[in-house]
């Protein structure tokens, strides 16, 4: 057996179990000892063996790829579908709504769930909520307008006004984040 | 914290003491963070990344916990001491072979490492000795908190944590220990722990020769999953079943001290042999022998603190680390004669095994609350 690194033969097997099922990867005496045989997670096993013959693209170092080719470019950073199966990560956090579709059909055979459970950034979590409130008054207001009900539209203003000019929930909610999500 | 300084003082948890880390050697956290709306480091052009790390990087030098500490833009190091950095854990492989608009920040004391620009945006990691994931989640959550409230991160509330790869998503947490079982592989029952360990949706990575024959007999528990489970749910589980596979190993130990000792006594004296009187090791045959001399240190054949001088001769003969020593790069078959040196003057003072029945009960599974399935 071939090392995965060289032509020398292989006699050092890294080996990786996830479910029961082991991946190998084939070293040969001094790329293992180049690897470092004590650093175990360093290897990117899946890495190595996904990208085995085609090697990544880079890039950054190639801004004039051929782009006609790419239907659903994500709007802020042009990273393509193509670019995520060739190499299994997206361009920046807008990806994740561009491609939420193909995303979230690759989670369920990743992770536990689909749902975040984990400790939260307290600070911007305040902002989220605040930004979503105004937009379901905005809604609200939206349709009062649209079914002629303008008492109605002028308190939802009113109450938008409010929220618009109320001090930002995220300077107040500061201080409490530093309490929060301390529960290991 | 200059890089000399950095290399000529071992990590914290390097110097573990007790027998604390005779099974768990190590434990650590990872954590992934991004910044909101812009590329991730893979993808970002050259400039974008620069931009992004001068973000970043004062905000993680200004940290206390930082004070005092080691911060550089990785092309400002030669691949020498970056392989350094590699070897004592402190960046990845993949940030080792980065340069301009990627950093590594390091605390003095090595427990606290952050990587600027690796696969993520921002990779902290927090390692100690021994079983303690709880007290490293804690130092790197405090550190997180303060981050936060000054960088925009990218966070979603059904995706939590953005992370470049979907397979980080979520917590954007890694828990980790690496463990010393020599005793499950010299009776095989490694395979079937490792088997189970994975069926219960942990990752297990170890490194093998030929055969069965485990190279250091050093694994590698880690979750896999980042996404629909809290950071201490996930922290909890690992840390059961990592106290399980402990149990397992300390129970094979006595076990072949009862049952095997004769047998056990001969490998660890031919491990002391070769190691004293080779005059050539690879890595690979260095580890092998190193390992049996910390299972005899946790058996009692060896004088107190053998443990720790194996750890740290476990670090010294890598390859960047024994080039530093050296003084010079040197070519493999050079590094093999100068690894043999400085194991024989490590362990020079270091009397002849004695077979020493410890006063040791094996610790019944059941009340370890054992739920591996192992077949
Ligand atoms: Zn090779
Ligand atoms: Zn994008």
């Amino acid at each position: 057996m071939k090392c995965q690194f060289c032509e020398n033969e292989a006699n050092v097997f890294y080996t990786q179990v996830i479910d029961g099922k082991s991946k190998k990867m084939n070293l040969c005496d001094s790329c293992a000892e180049e690897q470092g045989v004590t650093s175990l997670e360093e290897f990117k096993i899946a890495d190595v063996l996904i990208n085995d013959e085609a090697p990544k693209s880079s890039p950054s170092e190639d801004p004039t790829a051929d782009t006609s080719a790419n239907v659903g470019e994500c709007t802020n950073c042009g990273f393509t579908l193509d670019d995520l199966r060739k190499v299994g990560r997206l361009g920046c956090s807008h990806c994740y709504e561009h491609f939420g579709t193909e995303v979230k059909s690759m989670l369920k055979s990743m992770h536990r769930g689909t749902q975040h459970k984990g400790k939260m950034p307290v600070g911007m979590i305040a902002a989220m909520k605040e930004k979503r409130d105004l937009q379901k008054l905005k809604t609200a207001m939206d349709r009062a307008i649209a079914d002629e009900k303008y008492e109605e539209a002028a308190k939802l203003r009113d109450e938008l006004t409010a929220l618009e000019n109320a001090p930002k929930a995220s300077k107040s909610s500061k201080k409490s984040s530093k309490k929060k999500g301390k529960t290991v | 914290m200059r890089f000399s300084t950095l290399v000529k003082h071992p990590a914290d948890w390097m110097t573990g003491k007790g027998k604390d880390n005779a099974v768990v050697i190590t434990s650590r956290i990872r954590l992934a963070r991004n910044m909101n709306g812009v590329s991730f480091p893979g993808w970002a052009k050259k400039k974008e990344r620069v931009r992004i790390m001068e973000m970043i990087l004062p905000e993680l030098v200004e940290l206390p916990e930082m004070s005092d500490g080691f911060a550089k833009e990785l092309s400002e190091l030669d691949s020498l001491d970056k392989q350094v950095m590699v070897e004592r854990h402190l960046i990845s492989r993949e940030q080792a072979a980065r340069s301009e608009g990627c950093a590594a920040v390091v605390n003095r004391k090595q427990s606290l490492s952050v990587m600027v620009n690796e696969e993520d945006h921002l990779r902290m990691q927090s390692i100690c000795s021994g079983l303690h994931l709880r007290k490293a989640y804690a130092l790197l959550d405090t550190m997180d908190q303060q981050l936060e409230k000054k960088l925009p991160y990218a966070y979603d509330e059904k995706l939590g944590y953005i992370s470049a790869c979907p397979t980080n998503l979520g917590t954007g947490m890694r828990a980790s220990a690496m463990l010393h079982l020599p005793a499950l592989v010299l009776t095989e029952q490694i395979g079937q722990v490792l088997q189970a360990v994975s069926k219960i949706g942990l990752a297990v990575r170890g490194l093998f020769g030929e055969g069965t024959e485990s190279l250091g007999h050093l694994f590698q528990i880690s979750n896999q999953s980042t996404l629909g489970e809290s950071e201490e749910v996930i922290i909890e589980r690992l840390e059961r079943v990592i106290n399980q596979v402990a149990t397992h190993e300390r129970n094979a130990r006595l076990k072949m001290l009862e049952e095997d000792s004769d047998a056990l006594t001969d490998k660890i004296g031919r491990a002391y042999g070769t190691l004293m009187y080779a005059n050539l090791f690879d890595s690979k045959e260095a580890f092998a022998h190193i390992s049996l001399i910390r299972l005899g240190a946790d058996l009692g054949y060896f004088e107190e603190g053998t443990m720790q001088r194996c750890d740290s001769l476990m670090m010294e003969i890598q390859p960047a680390h024994l080039q530093i020593f050296a003084g010079k790069e040197l070519e493999p078959e050079k590094r093999d004669l100068i690894r043999a040196e400085i194991i024989r003057d490590q362990l020079q003072s270091l009397a002849p095994p004695v077979s020493n029945i410890v006063d040791n009960k094996l610790i019944d599974s059941d009340d370890a609350g054992d739920e591996l399935p192992i077949e």
